[in-house]
């Protein structure tokens, strides 16, 4: 609980205030995010986990308008950064706060980076638009960048294509590129889906490490349930949109209170769990955005799904001490009606 | 133990490096994909391959059905060389060999319904008639938890769990002796993934196949596996039954990839590797694991270990375990 405590008295350096993403298909708009609440105070490592649909990563590029270029795309609410609202600024506006006020760090390095310029071009770029550098001023500062995320050779690093680079390093010079301003935040997409586990814990700890000595908040996106123990303080989960429970990490994995956590935890093979029994199963499917259900989002697939779940869709409670869940389970059935 | 259902026996696989002007010069240096493998698979077990990207677990698993044509060694199913067949030869013996793969939708005709790609083995066997191969297939879409009606439809309609409970099909319907399933659940959501990982093992035990299951995940292949390898560089650095794996973990490798596994209560000291993995070339020397082994020493720098049973059905290949 110290930890929560830590951050408690802050104000929040991101509020999220029921945001509401829509695409438009060919009948209906469709609801990627549908009326999510998120708070990142600073200094605080969050994490959002969920499966692939989930909407995590529409919300996460919402933050910095990144789906922009689409115009058909609809948003509702509203995305507070230190005070100001990020939906409503102009395009100048954003560019100031995109790579320097806030960065992102992306699942897949070697498409996010460009392959026709060097490591030291691309790196450098940030420094001489957000901070006005000189080139040699930004070689210098780059450098000290390359060496902080551990990257052995610097030097020899700067003058690299990205194709020269294994995953883990291209993820290193992603990194470093999402520092290069001293971001107050920083959004890390599956930034270690496709790297392997020996390579994944090193970024993890670099992650963490870096949270420690610079200070800044990082919103960590993930499917992993293992990574994201062993890096968040506090921890969301996602399901169709919406954000069905939000605790401290150790309280989550020790004590989940939603049906979809729940199966989520118990349906993955872990190291220290009996073998020869069949997996937990959570029957059925992820449905379509297009059938999304009427009551709670989970009622396709949850094992206590009464009438109630299935017409009416719950609000998030605080079942215990700073433990939110969406789910009838958890509200007294009188108050419902 | 009885005899092995398939022996693999010091099977090697080397690409070669060509220099600045490509195929005009021989070639530089041969990169090792997979080097001096040994593993021996035994009548419906399950062996499990696991090992980081690049570590040559796919290789040995696509040599076995003649996917990818190693340079030496020898796999032997049945007192017959897999190496040596012709691609004429091999076709019965697909019949006892089949596949499933990590992408299945790409591996199928976008353009066949479901009911045709499952019959497509049958008739490529010569198995059965028209009515028989029909009844066939429905029974098998029932087996693997797909319904009737999906017999017309295409592959694209599919979510990516019943894909691959469509390969699972596809490879189960002519009863083969042994499946290597590479990576089959690693595209998949962890809920999706309990489900395909159920499937595979209660059908594995009716019919009494063998798997060959390759994949990077542990806890998954922790699960479902009786006896794991580990790779590491094209070479299985260990090799034992599961249980005994993770009571004994002997070689510092494996040892550093089941603590760099996140898990879900925070551990306070692990221990972490540095580096990554080395280019491994003809001139390479040593033990595969030096440059990044704690416990390096000047032997593991020069001679390669060999891979010894420490205890029964536990081998290792280390210098220091093996003295």
């Amino acid at each position: 609980m110290n930890t929560n405590d830590k951050f408690k008295s802050l104000e929040p350096l991101l509020e999220i205030k029921n945001l509401k993403v829509q695409f438009p298909s060919r009948k209906k708009m469709l609801t990627a995010v549908d009326g999510v609440n998120l708070t990142i105070k600073p200094g605080e490592i969050v994490g959002v986990v969920g499966e692939s649909g989930s909407g995590k990563s529409v919300m996460s590029q919402s933050i910095l308008r990144l789906r922009e270029y689409d115009s058909a795309v609809k948003y509702e609410g509203e995305i507070l950064f230190e005070g100001k609202n990020i939906l409503q600024l102009s395009q100048s506006e954003m560019r100031t706060i995109r790579g320097n006020r806030i960065s992102v760090i992306f699942q897949d390095p070697m498409t996010s980076l460009s392959p026709v310029h060097t490591v030291g071009k691309q790196l450098s770029e940030v420094l001489i638009l957000h901070k006005k550098m000189s080139k040699q001023q930004a070689k210098e500062r780059c450098l000290e960048l390359l060496s902080l995320t551990g990257i052995p050779n610097p030097e020899n690093c700067f003058k690299k294509y990205p194709y020269e680079l294994s995953g883990g390093m291209q993820q290193r010079v992603m990194i470093a590129m999402a520092l290069a301003c001293e971001p107050k935040l920083l959004i890390a997409d599956e930034p270690t889906t496709a790297l392997d586990v020996t390579i994944q814990e090193q970024i993890l700890n670099l992650i963490s490490e870096l949270n420690e000595k610079l200070g800044m908040s990082v919103l960590f996106i993930t499917h992993d349930l293992g990574a994201m123990a062993q890096l968040c303080h506090s921890v969301r989960v996602m399901y169709l949109g919406n954000l069905v429970e939000e605790a401290e990490t150790q309280t989550l994995f020790e004590h989940p209170l939603h049906p979809y956590t729940q199966g989520l935890l118990s349906c993955i093979p872990r190291l220290d769990s009996e073998r020869g029994r069949p997996l937990h199963v959570i029957s059925g499917v992820v449905p379509p955005l297009s059938a999304v259900p009427e009551g709670c989002h989970f009622c396709t697939r949850c094992p206590y799904a009464d009438d109630v779940c299935r017409t009416q869709n719950p609000p998030s409670v605080e079942a215990e001490a700073n433990h939110f869940v969406k789910c009838w389970n958890y509200i007294s059935r009188e108050e419902v009606k | 133990m009885n005899t092995p259902l398939l022996e693999i026996k010091h099977l090697q696989k080397r690409y070669p490096i060509y220099g600045p002007l490509g195929k005009l010069f021989p070639p530089k240096t041969h990169m090792k994909a997979v080097a001096d493998v040994s593993l021996n698979l035994y009548e419906g077990e399950t062996y499990g391959l696991v090992g980081e990207s690049g570590c040559g677990k796919s290789t040995t698993g696509r040599s076995i059905l003649g996917l990818v044509k190693p340079d030496s060694g020898e796999i032997l199913y049945r007192g017959k060389d897999l190496t040596k067949l012709s691609d004429k030869e091999f076709r019965p013996l697909r019949r006892d060999l089949q596949m499933v793969f990590q992408d299945t939708l790409s591996s199928l005709n976008p353009r066949s319904r479901i009911g045709a790609l499952l019959e497509e083995p049958l008739i490529v066997q010569g198995m059965g008639n028209p009515e028989e191969r029909r009844q066939k297939v429905l029974e098998i879409l029932k087996m693997v938890g797909l319904a009737e009606d999906h017999y017309f439809r295409y592959p694209h309609e599919l979510s990516g769990g019943q894909v691959q409970r469509l390969g699972i099909a596809r490879a189960l319907i002519i009863n083969p002796k042994l499946i290597v399933c590479d990576e089959p659940v690693s595209a998949l959501d962890v809920s999706i993934q309990s489900q395909i990982l159920n499937t595979l093992t209660t059908l594995q035990k009716e019919m009494n196949v063998a798997l060959l299951f390759i994949s990077h995940d542990i806890g998954v292949v922790r699960y479902i596996s009786d006896r794991i390898g580990v790779m590491y560089l094209g070479t299985l650095v260990e090799e034992s039954s599961t249980d005994e794996l993770f009571a004994n973990t002997l070689h510092p490798y494996t040892k550093a990839l089941f603590s760099s596994i996140p898990d879900f209560k925070k551990k306070e000291k692990k221990v972490s590797l540095s580096g990554e993995l080395p280019q491994y070339t003809d001139e390479f020397k040593g033990c595969v694991f030096h440059t990044r082994c704690p416990h390096a020493c000047d032997r593991c720098r020069e001679i390669a270990p060999v891979l010894t049973e420490v205890c029964p059905g536990h081998k290792v290949a280390c210098h220091l375990i093996n003295q």
